[in-house]
């Protein structure tokens, strides 16, 4: 079908960008999500609950609300926006770091509780015999909890990377549309239907759907040989 | 002097709450030499005491001091990694990340890098020590229990600890795997010059293998005592249930191959057992530890001329209680020797001897056992 039509000029910007939204916003999760991730599995109690719970938020909540609180916090005029522009920076909204932010609450959940369950699956043991062997706290890390967590670490980037190219709401409220700027896939995809420019559509839809088809399969295939168990 | 007693201990007191269970040592002072054993019941707090020691328990209160370091002191905790202390666990724990040589040299690379980097404990020695050379390639998930735990033993002593500690390193093994393994222990105990500490409920294991023990109930650090004491004692907790018994250090002085025996000095007594010549490291002159079972031993008038039995001791009855409704056990006294015997003989044969306290009788002992 799509070979009878002449095919239109296609702007494939939106989805370079999404791709690399995906990318700090999962870059970051895992960075600063595992010392959260690492906390959340050895707390206990009343803590541990509300926590988690504040996690979970964005599973829950509508991308809207979450995309408005951001709006309303690190817009103009709000207290996080302000404090980040008397550092003489440009503005956080409409901006790929205001993306990258939203995305990173948007997506925490979705690091964080695969990093949490891996950590707590481990258990202290193998951290404990590690600090018996001399390691120190650094070294425990990058030595054995790391390898030893690894599966969960690809479940965390996958789930974080899957779930920031799908977002939608959460981009609109703080990121506008601009084109070659804050325009990521999902919303173009938007903009075409809703100019009834449907080829466009098809495309962009069809490379998103191959790209993730192949992404998890090439992770679910890795998952399965990277398996260890702690005895 | 007390400090210089102290200097060379690992002592302190510590409490820790946990739910229902409360450990509260009271002061306790644990040689830093040979192979200290805490015993007591599962539920006793043998783990928890090692654990809140190795510094584990970061709820723990109260005070540690090894050699002179501060381990636990006014609520400031020294990072378990700093504290040169070997761990080896109930189950082996070894890094499935890696196989076994990884896990062998984990602990033995840190070593090396730490300021001090002296490493007195070698790789070859380590592997030859506890068999592993047939191992060092394997994955560490495919290995018997047997063999996790040496290469567990291994890998902690090779990160060079300046005292070891064991949580029931043998419970979760079966009986045969035991066997091998004990030995290793063995030798561990007589040519490390580390101390260790070894948590066992098994009174068996014990009385093969420490030097001292600490006596755990409900929480509680019941007492510190050498084991000679401990096992001779009459109310030791070590055998409570079990049957009458005696134990004694003896020396070996010649194996006689012809007839299959081996001969014996307990302080100036002798003592024939069935050849011990040829099991690993009993060599003359070297100590064992002598069971003698109160049921074995039997008392007569006077030394025998004429009898099948090959130990017979001159003894004085030094006391005499109930054992139950048919027995009296007999406490005796070896003629001009400082160890203790004890008789089991029946209210019959009580009557007819007219035993009493303090007569000399001839002690002849059917049958005696060999700990190690």
């Amino acid at each position: 079908m799509l070979e009878s039509m002449s095919l239109p000029a296609i702007d494939l910007q939106p989805l370079w960008i999404t791709l690399q939204v995906a990318f700090y916003t999962t870059v970051l999760l895992i960075v600063l999500g595992t010392p959260l991730a690492l906390w959340l599995a050895r707390v206990e109690g009343i803590k541990k609950a509300v926590f988690e719970a504040m996690v979970a938020l964005p599973l829950v909540l509508p991308p809207t609300v979450l995309g408005f609180y951001l709006l309303v916090t690190i817009g103009p005029g709000g207290p996080i926006g302000d404090l980040w522009a008397s550092f003489g920076f440009a503005p956080l909204t409409f901006s790929m770091t205001g993306l990258v932010i939203g995305s990173f609450l948007y997506s925490l959940p979705f690091a964080i509780q695969p990093l949490m369950h891996g950590f707590e699956q481990l258990g202290k043991r193998p951290g404990e015999v590690a600090a018996t062997l001399g390691a120190g706290p650094v070294d425990r890390f990058f030595s054995v909890t790391l390898p030893l967590t690894r599966r969960h670490y690809l479940v965390a980037a996958t789930l974080a990377f899957a779930h920031t190219v799908g977002e939608f709401g959460v981009i609109l409220m703080i990121g506008g549309n601009i084109p070659g700027v804050t325009q990521v896939a999902s919303i173009a995809i938007y903009d075409h239907v809703d100019a009834l420019e449907y080829t466009q559509a098809h495309i962009l839809s069809a490379i998103m759907l191959v790209m993730s088809l192949v992404v998890l399969s090439i992770v679910y295939g890795v998952n399965r040989r990277m398996e260890v168990r702690f005895k | 002097m007390r400090q210089s007693t102290l200097s060379s201990t690992l002592h302190g007191h510590l409490k820790i709450q946990r739910g229902e269970f409360c450990l509260d040592t009271g002061e306790f002072e644990i040689p830093t030499t040979g192979l200290t054993a805490i015993f007591g019941h599962s539920g006793s707090g043998k783990t928890t005491f090692l654990r809140c020691l190795a510094g584990f328990e970061r709820e723990a209160e109260g005070q540690v001091i090894f050699s002179e370091q501060a381990w636990l002191q006014q609520g400031k905790s020294r990072p378990i990694h700093k504290r040169g202390l070997g761990y080896v666990f109930q189950e082996a724990s070894l890094f499935p990340h890696l196989n076994v040589e990884g896990n062998l040299r984990y602990g033995l690379k840190r070593a090396r890098k730490n300021s001090t980097g002296l490493v007195n404990i070698e790789f070859e020695q380590v592997v030859e020590w506890l068999g592993l050379n047939d191992l060092l390639n394997r994955n560490a998930t495919t290995l018997s229990g047997g063999e996790r735990q040496r290469v567990a033993i291994g890998r902690t002593l090779l990160s060079q600890p300046k005292i070891l500690m064991m949580d029931e390193p043998m419970a979760s093994l079966d009986l045969f795997a035991k066997r091998a393994i004990m030995p290793y222990l063995e030798r561990l105990r007589d040519e490390l010059e580390i101390p260790i500490l070894y948590i066992s409920h098994s009174p068996e294991e014990v009385e093969r293998l420490a030097d001292t023990v600490i006596f755990m109930h409900q929480g509680n650090v019941m007492s510190i005592e050498p084991i000679e004491q401990a096992l001779n004692r009459e109310d030791t907790p070590l055998y409570q249930g079990s049957e009458p018994r005696s134990v004694l250090s003896a020396q070996i002085v010649e194996h006689i191959k012809e007839e299959g025996l081996t001969r014996l000095k307990a302080g100036e007594a002798e003592l024939f057992v069935p050849a011990i010549e040829g099991v690993k490291d009993i060599n003359i002159g070297s100590n064992v530890r002598v069971v003698i079972s109160a049921q074995q031993v039997s008392l007569m008038a006077a030394q025998p001329n004429q009898t099948s039995m090959l130990n017979h001791l001159p003894v004085k009855i030094e006391a005499i209680e109930e054992h139950n409704e048919y027995s009296y056990l007999i406490k005796l006294r070896v003629t001009n020797e400082p160890w203790p015997l004890v008789a089991q003989v029946t209210k019959r044969s009580f009557k007819t001897l007219n035993l009493q306290i303090g007569q000399a009788w001839v002690a002849a002992i059917k049958s005696v056992s060999i700990l190690n």
